[in-house]
């Protein structure tokens, strides 16, 4: 079973239909229970992806599409687990994410969101990737056949150009996984693995469908040990504000924003992380118009960081952004903290006698995702 | 409502360029969205109120603003140069100061050849010269590539724009160029790896960057168009809705370039429209029409229209394949798609090979560069990894000093490259035979063959990749061990170069030691020579698997043929050919490859590998059956199964054949022949194939013991789970080289940075600038992993033979076991002033070589240095010079004569002092009595009745062996000999231990002189190892040397001669011996015994004891 929520109401009704993958035991790699394919490619079991792709289904439950609402979601994971719907308090026992499990549930996810163009498609993957401009993601039995190990591998590229024939004309991609090349990749002809659906030459239309890579081709992508991946969080942290803009006074999610949030996201984990973890997220695909696929209910929190400078200054100062958010004197470090979206005084008060005048900064506008300033003692 | 008026400006950018901007309420809501032409103003209607204006810089910058309005007109601007600086960028000086010809307006192109010299000073102000040598040197050309066509250089003249403290600016004029034309600038240098990157269709802006930390360089090609760099940037950042107010507003004018054209059409595709697309591709076929990216976009294009022509959309596809490659990365991924999609419907050979040749370039690109950026040297076929070095012509010298030009041809693979070979794609090769056979030139050309060296270096001219240092060019032989590699069928062969003259033999056994397979040279015209035999023993010791490969084919004598017995008479009867060369001599012309059955026929100019396949020539035929038959069932033989096929008439396929072989050589039983011109790098094709195919990975080797601390032994099976063991094989010093250990993970992996063990010396080191070696060149590697050879800049406590290890598993490997030395000689410094750095330099002569040892020797009073050879020595008196900067003397080593008696005498002694105050009273009677040659030393205590007090006898003993220390004829040293006290007397209050050591010394002289002295001179034991042809001068010689000859046997194919031959006679005797045997000889010696000095050569001797004597009394 890897339907975790079951349709409601008539598959004619415009929803969104999700489905959502995470790969964390590798039968066939280090550390797994089967014999280990003759090439790794240095690949080895993963603790996050699946405590990432549950902390996205979860997620999906928040979804607020009034044009399509959350029909569906298929979830795969490896270790296999019970899954705890956070709405209803439902158990479900998914299946494990193996080739053949992924490809069933493919099969009935496509079917789902073939019904209706006003569909929205949404396709998680959580695990180990490899990447020759195609992009291998790899269930759990990936080396299976030792002398095919990608052909219980997701041949991505393609299982995108099939989806074209699929009526759904808003797809989304969230790729959690590595873009790793080696040179057993780049010269394996047979690399790529097979799609899960078959493309069709003669129907490559247009669509929105753009694919959220958690890196660029041949980079890693990084998560902690049984934590939400970095990818992840921040996707989760653009769905739940940061990428939100507001029109016509309604805090909304669209298809392109939520790109360029996570990107930027992204890049501020980065700070202060060794250049050998940097991640950059990509944005690519196809993106025919935009498209709002989540309306907030309440005004975003935005990832705000005020600091001062010099470093003395610092720590002599009260820093503040408007009335409600404040860091006492005494502390070395910056104000940072979530902030709702809105325009606020921002600034700085220093003790008497610390030598430095105290700053105001008048109708700072403290939008999504980030606000960061730092601001110059004198 | 009011009217708000925003203005872009910029004193610095471009002009006209859109730049979208936001207007934000004091609500958050987006009021407004578009874009604005930097340098112009847009009147917008809004209502009074607060507003943030937000500025989208192409960067990824945003400027904001704070616009009140309150009145119904008001005013608003953005100044463009508020936008923050980027702190990313490494300082470009730091990395490649100082520059080299660049003022700015300086145009550095010109015709082909054409360099810019002077220098304009340091960006980082002044630096030391060493720093100046270590730093990089860039340089650029640009090719032209037709459809159809490889490329060529293109003498495009670049102009220098702008240079900043991280950044380059250049301009190439494409205004004039060939439409037809591709282009591609190329960026690299020796420690800089070439790229490649597409030029757009435009006059260009060529941006180099240093990226941070200084680790690499950045080459970013824009056009000089910022409106179509503004788009490109946007779409490749993701902010596609950006990227669509830019679009539009582009659209709308009627000027637009071919680089605009093309990027607008990418970003039509991407966004779905296709009805403008087509209406855009139509208009500007003329102007992009020729280009591969035209074709990728029309063929997608028409794939989504409603019925597509997918015939027509293939040929497109396939155009575009034979065109070149795409300009921009973004059609590569297109195109590739494309055929993927076309390869899945229909298996057609023509798409798979559109997809090979178009695959080649994605596994080389930078995707992180808007335009197709790749590795290579050239614009076709690119290469899986870096090169690097200095164009051998056409190239502009754009960064850094000249270097020069035969130091800096070599060529490495990149970093990324070499981190990706798992242990079982490694094969450690060690190259022995003669000296003189070619195994320096085979590397080289095997290197250059498979790409990872760009020249081909000559041992002759000092330009080999692992022949490098002074002494070596000087002298043109290999005198150390020596690392390069060649990457070849996915798998890197680190080939371990090793001297072939037996002079550096330790050096040969470091290389075997860490080698997990042999490649034994023989030269065709000569066969098996002396050095062949040698380094096969230790081949054979080590139970390495092996090949032979007959090099210099094209002499005027090569016989294959002869070659062949040769080694199987004298090395190993279980060697078999599985070549067979087509003509020797000046008609050699190719191999026969006995496994596939085909001839090879070598062409060309005789500087490449290339060759012709044919049939195997009818007269050649029978020698090939013969051949084949011969090979065929050596394989069988070796392998139940196959030979169990042979027995009933069934072949078997090569690839079986090629497995057995394997296997047979695993254990020892086969031993395959193969032969070529190195010089031609004829044959190393075939060689380098079947070294992969043959070779043992590291982890079909046995597995090695180490030893814990607490004496347990542990096998490591060179993998990367084993826990982490090198063993340190070379440590070396070059002054313009830098200072290296060069070792060999027998288990596990070790990352840059590492702190490791010293487990033999238990000190902690670290390593840094963890590196593979290509000859003296160095690329460093993030990770080496199990099986693989290294080399880390000089670990502080670290030397040869020992063993690094995880801390906290400490290992120690068994070590070389490298010859003693025995070759001596004395050394002074030429300059009295330099005696301290001579013990310097010589102590850390040592520790880069074990086979060489020196230390002051207090009975000859002189400093004895000893190694394996006299080149030997002769060399390490050069390297002193040349890196410790003293100059030396060398003399013969003063003789370790000695003395002993022939008969027994009596002597007594008396001490007596007793005038005045306490006196002094010793009295001993001393008979001395020839003992046996090697006995030594014995003293007796025959006292009776109590006549010297026993606690006196160690006294007189004492006088004895001191007195003994310096003989009576010439003062050498009396040994084999007993002193026994039998008589004396003493003095109850004068007697004392000093009286009696005196009586001893005085006894020992008065025996002494009566018991027939004799001086002994140090006999060695000589062998000889001579081709038959030179026995009766190597006995002449060593008769005339006062040599008595023991005997003679065969030894191989050469005969050993020994003898014993006075020490003093072998002075020098390597140097007579090569030139007596052409250099095929070499000796082996040994001490022997003493025997006694001829009674003709004592007087001379005790004359010249005594003038030294005399002369140390006078200083």
């Amino acid at each position: 079973m890897t339907l975790v929520t079951p349709e409601t109401g008539e598959l004619l009704t415009p929803a969104t239909h999700a489905l959502v993958i995470g790969v964390g035991r590798y039968s066939y790699l280090e550390g797994g229970t089967g014999r280990v394919v003759p090439h790794t490619h240095g690949l080895k079991q993963l603790t996050s992806s699946t405590v990432s792709a549950v902390a996205f289904a979860d997620y999906l439950h928040e979804l607020k599409n009034p044009r399509a609402p959350l029909g569906s979601i298929e979830l795969l994971l490896s270790p296999d687990a019970i899954y705890v719907s956070p709405k209803t308090g439902k158990r479900t026992a998914v299946e494990t994410a193996t080739w053949d499990n992924i490809a069933r549930a493919y099969d009935r996810w496509f079917d789902r969101c073939d019904t209706n163009s006003k569909n929205v498609a949404i396709f998680y993957f959580a695990g180990h990737g490899l990447e020759n401009v195609t992009l291998a993601l790899l269930p759990e039995d990936f080396g299976l056949f030792r002398k095919k190990p990608f052909h219980t591998a997701i041949h991505f590229n393609q299982t995108y150009l099939a989806m074209n024939s699929c009526r759904a004309a808003t797809q989304c991609y969230f790729l959690d996984c590595c873009r790793q090349q080696d040179a057993k990749i780049l010269a394996n002809p047979k690399f790529g693995g097979e799609p899960l659906g078959e493309p069709d030459l003669r129907d490559q239309r247009s669509l929105t469908a753009p694919i959220l890579y958690a890196t660029g081709i041949g980079r890693q992508a990084f998560g902690n040990e049984h934590e939400v991946s970095r990818f992840t969080s921040a996707l989760l942290s653009a769905l739940r504000g940061g990428g939100a803009t507001k029109e016509q006074a309604r805090w909304v999610i669209s298809t392109e924003s939520l790109g360029t949030a996570v990107i930027k996201l992204i890049e501020q984990q980065n700070r202060g992380l060794h250049a050998s973890k940097h991640q950059s997220a990509s944005l690519e695909g196809k993106f025919s118009s935009p498209y709002i696929m989540h309306e907030l209910s309440a005004t975003p929190d935005v990832a705000a960081v005020v600091d001062c400078s010099p470093q003395n200054a610092n720590a002599a100062a009260e820093l503040f952004v408007g009335e409600l958010y404040r860091r006492a004197r005494g502390d070395a470090g910056p104000l940072r903290r979530p902030i709702k979206a809105g325009t606020y005084d921002v600034g700085a008060l220093f003790q008497t006698g610390a030598g430095f005048k105290d700053i105001l900064w008048e109708d700072e506008w403290i939008e999504p995702p980030i606000y960061e300033v730092c601001l110059e003692a004198k | 409502m009011a009217i708000l008026n925003i203005s872009l400006n910029s004193t610095l950018g471009p002009k006209t360029v859109p730049i979208p901007v936001e207007i934000v309420d004091g609500d958050l809501n987006v009021t407004w969205s578009g874009s604005i032409d930097v340098g112009s103003t847009k009147s917008i209607d809004t209502r009074p109120g607060r507003y943030a204006v937000h500025a989208f810089l192409p960067s990824g910058q945003k400027l904001t603003g704070k616009a009140r309005v309150t009145s119904e007109q008001e005013t608003f601007s953005i100044e463009l140069e508020d936008a923050r600086r980027t702190t990313a960028d490494a300082d470009i000086g730091d990395l490649l100061s100082p520059f080299v010809g660049l003022a700015a307006g300086a145009v550095l192109g010109g015709p082909p050849g054409g360099l810019v010299g002077a220098a304009v000073g340091s960006l980082s102000g002044m630096r030391s010269q060493s720093r100046r040598d270590k730093l990089a040197a860039v340089w650029i050309r640009v090719w032209r590539k037709y459809p159809h066509f490889s490329g060529e250089v293109y003498p495009l003249p670049l102009q220098l724009l702008r240079r900043t403290t991280h950044s380059i600016e250049l301009k190439a004029d494409l205004s004039d160029a060939d439409p037809r034309a591709l282009y591609f600038i190329q960026v690299g240098g020796s420690r800089i790896g070439w790229r490649l990157a597409a030029l757009p269709p435009d006059s260009l802006s060529i941006t180099i960057k240093a990226l941070g930390e200084g680790a690499d360089l950045e080459v970013g090609v824009e056009s000089t168009d910022r409106k179509a760099e503004t788009l490109l940037a946007f779409v490749r950042s993701g902010a596609v809705d950006k990227a669509r107010l830019v679009a539009d507003r582009l659209m709308e004018g009627d000027t637009t370039s071919s680089m605009l054209a093309l990027v607008l059409s990418y970003f039509l595709l991407r966004i779905g429209e296709l009805h403008r697309l087509e209406v855009w591709l139509t208009k500007h076929r003329d102007r992009i029409g020729l280009l591969p990216d035209y074709r990728i976009i029309n063929g997608w294009q028409l794939l989504r229209r409603e019925s597509p022509d997918v015939e027509g959309v293939l040929r497109q596809f396939l155009e575009s394949v034979t065109m070149g490659v795409p300009i921009y990365a973004e059609g590569l991924r297109l195109l590739i798609d494309g055929l993927q999609l076309f390869n899945h419907k229909t298996e057609d050979e023509l798409i798979r090979s559109a997809l090979r040749q178009i695959g080649a370039f994605s596994g080389t690109l930078e995707w992180g560069a808007p335009t197709t950026t790749f590795t290579h040297k050239s614009p076709s076929n690119p290469h899986p990894s870096p090169i690097f070095g200095i164009p051998s012509e056409e190239g502009v010298l754009l960064i850094g000093k000249e270097w020069p030009r035969r130091d800096a041809l070599t060529s490495a693979t990149h970093e990324r490259a070499k981190s990706l070979f798992t242990t079982d794609r490694l094969r450690n090769v060690v190259v022995v035979g003669h000296g003189g056979s070619g195994k320096t030139t085979l590397i080289d050309a095997c290197c250059h063959t498979s790409g990872t060296s760009r020249r081909h270096g000559s041992s002759a001219e000092g330009t080999a990749l692992t022949m490098y240092t002074p002494e070596e060019i000087s002298h043109g032989i290999s005198m150390n061990v020596s690392v390069a590699y060649a990457t070849w069928n996915d798998a890197k062969i680190n080939f371990i170069d090793t001297p072939g003259y037996l002079d550096f033999l330790g050096e040969t056994k470091a290389g075997i030691r860490v080698a997990d397979g042999a490649l034994v040279c023989v030269s065709a015209p000569a066969g098996v020579e002396v050095g062949t035999d040698r380094v096969w023993e230790l081949v054979q010791e080590r139970h390495l698997p092996a090949v032979f490969f007959v090099t210099m084919m094209d002499r005027h004598n090569a016989d294959f043929e002869r070659v062949y017995q040769d080694v199987k008479e004298h090395l190993t009867p279980r060697v078999i050919p599985v070549e067979v060369p087509i003509g020797s001599g000046e008609d050699f012309k190719g191999i026969v490859n006995l496994f596939d059955g085909r001839a090879y026929y070598f062409k060309g100019d005789g500087t490449s590998d290339d060759y012709d396949e044919r049939d195997i020539p009818a007269d050649l035929q029978p020698i090939v059956d013969r051949y084949y038959g011969e090979l065929i069932e050596t394989i069988a033989a070796t392998d139940d199964n196959l030979l169990e096929h042979y027995l009933e008439g069934d072949a078997f396929t090569g690839e079986q054949g090629i497995h057995a072989l394997k296997q047979a050589m695993l254990r020892g039983e086969l031993f395959p022949l193969f032969c070529g011109v190195p010089t031609a790098e004829w044959g190393s094709r075939a060689l380098l194939t079947k070294l992969v195919e043959l070779m043992p990975s590291p982890q079909e080797r046995p597995a090695e013991e180490a030893e814990g601390r607490t004496g347990n032994v542990i096998e490591l099976r060179n993998l990367n789970s084993d826990p982490f063991a090198a063993l340190v094989f070379k440590t070396t010093s070059e002054p313009h080289v830098g200072e290296f250990t060069f070792f060999r993970v027998f288990g596990g992996s070790v990352k840059n940075g590492d702190e490791v063990l010293n487990a033999t010396r238990n000190k902690s080191e670290r390593f840094t600038h963890l590196s593979i070696a290509q000859g003296k060149e160095r690329v460093e590697v993030d990770v080496l992993r199990a099986g693989d050879i290294g080399v880390v800049a000089k670990l502080r406590d670290t030397h040869t033979n020992d063993t690094l290890s995880a801390p906290n598993h400490p290992l120690v490997l068994q070590g070389v076991a490298f010859p003693e030395p025995d070759i001596a000689v004395a050394l002074e410094a030429a300059n009295r002033n330099d005696e301290d750095k001579l013990s310097v330099g010589l102590h850390k002569l040592h520790e880069e070589d074990p086979c060489f040892v020196a230390d002051y020797n207090p009975e000859l009073g002189q400093t004895i240095a000893r190694g394996l050879g006299e080149l030997h020595l002769e060399v390490q008196m050069e390297r002193l010079k040349r890196k410790s900067g003293v100059e030396v003397v060398a003399r013969a080593p003063r003789i370790p004569y000695r003395e002993t008696i022939r008969a027994a005498a009596e002597g007594h002694g008396r001490h007596k002092k007793q005038t005045g105050g306490r006196g002094q009273f010793g009295d001993a009677h001393v008979r001395l009595r020839p003992l046996g040659r090697g006995e030594g030393y014995r003293f007796t205590d025959a006292i009776v009745g109590g006549v010297i007090p026993g606690k006196f006898i160690p006294a007189v003993d004492r006088g004895v062996q001191e007195a003994a220390q310096r003989g009576v004829l010439a003062g050498f040293p009396m040994v084999d000999f007993e002193a026994e006290v039998y008589f004396g007397s003493y003095h109850a209050v004068d007697s004392s231990e000093m009286a009696f050591k005196m009586a001893g010394i005085l006894a020992f002289h008065a025996a002494a002189e009566n018991a027939q002295p004799v001086i002994l001179e140090p006999i060695m034991e000589v062998e000889v190892f001579t081709p038959d042809e030179f026995v009766g001068d190597v006995i002449g010689d060593l008769n005339q040397r006062r040599g008595q000859i023991l005997g003679m046997e065969p030894a191989g194919r050469n005969q050993n001669v020994r003898a014993l031959v006075p020490q003093a006679e072998l002075y020098k005797y390597s140097t007579t011996l090569r030139a007596l045997t052409q250099g095929r000889a070499t000796y082996t010696r040994r001490f022997h015994s003493y025997q006694d000095l001829p009674a003709h050569k004592v007087p001379e001797l005790v004359a010249e004891a005594k003038r030294e004597h005399d002369q140390i009394a006078v200083f």
